[in-house]
């Protein structure tokens, strides 16, 4: 099946981790290295992020996500002493959130496993978050579980509150705390994601006059992000999505036209993939979706991706061999193989702050 | 194997204390409600026994609202209990004064929605021999002045419910019918505005009935319409 060489074959080396943003490096944010993938051609070719206007045609559209990062994480702490971090993932109907359960770690915390229902933690400020079923309710009620359906009381609205007393999610390989606008990409408009949408981070305000100039046009959609599940190889879980009716007209204009559609991260293939129909008909819509892309899913509106380089055996590899698939690769699966082994050799960094790949 | 009950109406008053009960007696509960800090207060309050609680905020004539219900119950591999306890009230006073379409608010709450929710719901009740309960009142029987149009709504749920009994009863679930009787709770003061009703007694009074009621085996009560706060507790010996 697609990706599946790819999903088992490699192990990603610490030093291929990139632990800290590119301005770290004293480098802009579109100084990142670009992968260009052309499908048909089955070409790679190594160029950089502030090239890209070269690999886009005047016409084509850019899809992006206006979600921004929230301090998703908290310290908090058990009757009992316990020290422990959460993780707000996502918001669920009625207030409710995801939450993910960690204890402190050498370097960043680590998943913990040990919470039960009824586990009632305080957070700074005087608030209260309560575990009341783990999530997802598939998973029974026996199992161990990280992430739990939590009822979070805070004494002032959520947004003011993490931004005095949350940080961003920052995960190992990560090896400092940086500040939360190294966490935002210039298309945020709306708090709500746990993680960065990272695909995007490396636009600037010039590069996208550059695009714009040359005849690129931009949509925007909204998907906040929940926590990844790297540590534990798990499917991507529900995530609130809206999709503007403006933007649903211009996916199908660009499709009645033969206009690449290039989705900026796998987010924003998530969310149009969800609002279109098996004709390939893109409406607006607002809601969660669970939708997960597979080998048996193809794309329906998306023909091109922007996005990281993602770990082994996650499952946006297949959702990156179906991209490649759309924009009309013959052996998606062998290209994305060689792409990636490419890009190891190349040494580009894997990640949020990490270097880009272009399908198209 | 985890037991698992559904009650609408648990973020506060007598759904409430359905609620508890269940938790208290290890049920993983799934409580529908449509004011979201009642609900997450109602959550905080029955994760103290430590039983998963499930909170499905939303009006319960909302479709997605009924299906979000149901499908949590279907994720945790089934349902055992479920317990329509929502209902609307609507204006009390004389017939003649009725607003008629208000009709088009209480049918939907008092009648629509149980239905709706035990269409859905019986195939995961099956095989568990699972237990419908429907919230009824004294006024679904008895001519109230003022409590008519409430009472028509529970009247027909009444009906549905012995009907219903009888349908489900070789798919091995069965309904029963509960009037818990005057409380003091918030849709109890919405009847007697401006009224002191703390002469009632809060719904916490019904609990020995509903610890009884889930003692009972669900085959031998089928159809049965039990009065939770009869004085000489005659629920305790069902005719």
């Amino acid at each position: 099946m697609a990706a599946a060489g790819v999903t088992e074959a490699f192990t990603l080396p610490p030093h291929l981790e990139a632990a800290e943003p590119p301005e770290a490096r004293g480098l802009r944010r579109d100084d990142v290295r670009l992968l260009v993938s052309r499908a048909e051609e089955d070409s790679i070719v190594h160029s950089s992020f502030r090239d890209l206007p070269r690999w886009l045609a005047p016409g084509d559209l850019l899809v992006v996500n206006t979600s921004g990062t929230l301090n998703a994480a908290l310290t908090a702490w058990t009757s009992d002493g316990g020290g422990f971090e959460l993780h707000l993932s996502t918001r669920l109907p009625g207030n409710f959130w995801v939450v993910e359960v960690r204890r402190p770690g050498p370097v960043a915390s680590l998943p913990d496993r040990n919470a039960r229902a009824g586990t009632a933690f305080e957070v700074e400020g005087g608030g209260h978050v309560t575990l009341l079923a783990p999530y997802p309710l598939t998973g029974g009620l026996a199992a161990a579980s990280r992430l739990w359906i939590a009822a979070i009381e805070l004494p002032r609205p959520l947004l003011p509150y993490l931004e005095r007393f949350g940080r961003p999610i920052r995960y190992g390989y990560v090896t400092s705390a940086w500040p939360r606008s190294m966490y935002q990409t210039i298309f945020a408009t709306e708090p709500g994601s746990a993680e960065m949408p990272s695909a995007a981070r490396p636009f600037t305000a010039d590069l996208v006059t550059r695009l714009v100039s040359g005849g690129v046009q931009i949509a925007p959609l909204l998907l906040h992000t929940g926590v990844a599940s790297l540590e534990d190889h798990e499917p991507p879980y529900e995530e609130y999505f809206r999709v503007p009716p403006e933007t649903a007209e211009r996916v199908n204009a660009a499709r009645r036209t033969g206009r690449r559609i290039v989705a900026v991260g796998t987010t924003v293939v998530r969310a149009l993939e969800t609002v279109t129909d098996t004709r390939g008909t893109t409406s607006a819509g607002e809601g969660w979706t669970n939708l997960v892309i597979t080998p048996s899913r193809p794309l329906r509106a998306v023909t091109g991706l922007i996005t990281g380089l993602h770990e082994p055996r996650a499952t946006h590899l297949a959702m990156v061999a179906q991209a490649l698939a759309a924009a009309g690769a013959a052996d998606p699966s062998a290209h994305l193989d060689r792409a990636y082994r490419e890009a190891r050799q190349a040494r580009y960094l894997w990640h949020e702050f990490g270097d880009s790949h272009l399908i198209i | 194997m985890n037991r698992i009950a559904l009650v609408t109406g648990g973020s506060r008053g007598l759904g409430l204390v359905i609620a508890r009960v269940l938790a208290a007696r290890g049920y993983t509960v799934i409580i529908g409600g449509r004011d979201p800090d009642a609900l997450a207060g109602a959550a905080r309050d029955l994760s103290r026994h430590g039983s998963a609680v499930v909170p499905v905020a939303g009006d319960i004539t909302d479709p997605a609202v009924r299906t979000s219900l149901i499908d949590a119950a279907r994720q945790l591999g089934g349902l055992d209990v479920l317990v329509n306890n929502a209902s609307a009230l609507g204006p009390i006073g004389p017939m003649l004064g009725f607003d008629v379409p208000q009709f088009g608010r209480l049918f939907p709450v008092n009648v629509g929605a149980p239905l709706v929710l035990t269409q859905l719901a019986v195939p995961l009740l099956a095989g568990r021999r699972g237990l419908i309960v429907n919230i009824t009142s004294d006024a679904a029987v008895a001519a109230y002045p003022g409590w008519g149009p409430y009472g028509a709504t529970k009247a027909a749920l009444e009906l549905l419910t012995r009907t219903l009994a009888t349908e489900l009863a070789d798919r091995g679930v069965s309904a029963v019918l509960v009037d818990p009787g005057d409380m003091r709770t918030r849709m109890h003061q919405e009847a007697f505005p401006g009224e002191d009703i703390s002469d009632r007694p809060l719904p916490e009074v019904t609990a020995p009935f509903w610890n009884w009621l889930f003692d009972q085996d669900p085959g031998a009560i089928r159809g049965q319409r039990f009065a939770a706060q009869q004085e000489d507790a005659r629920w305790l010996q069902p005719a």
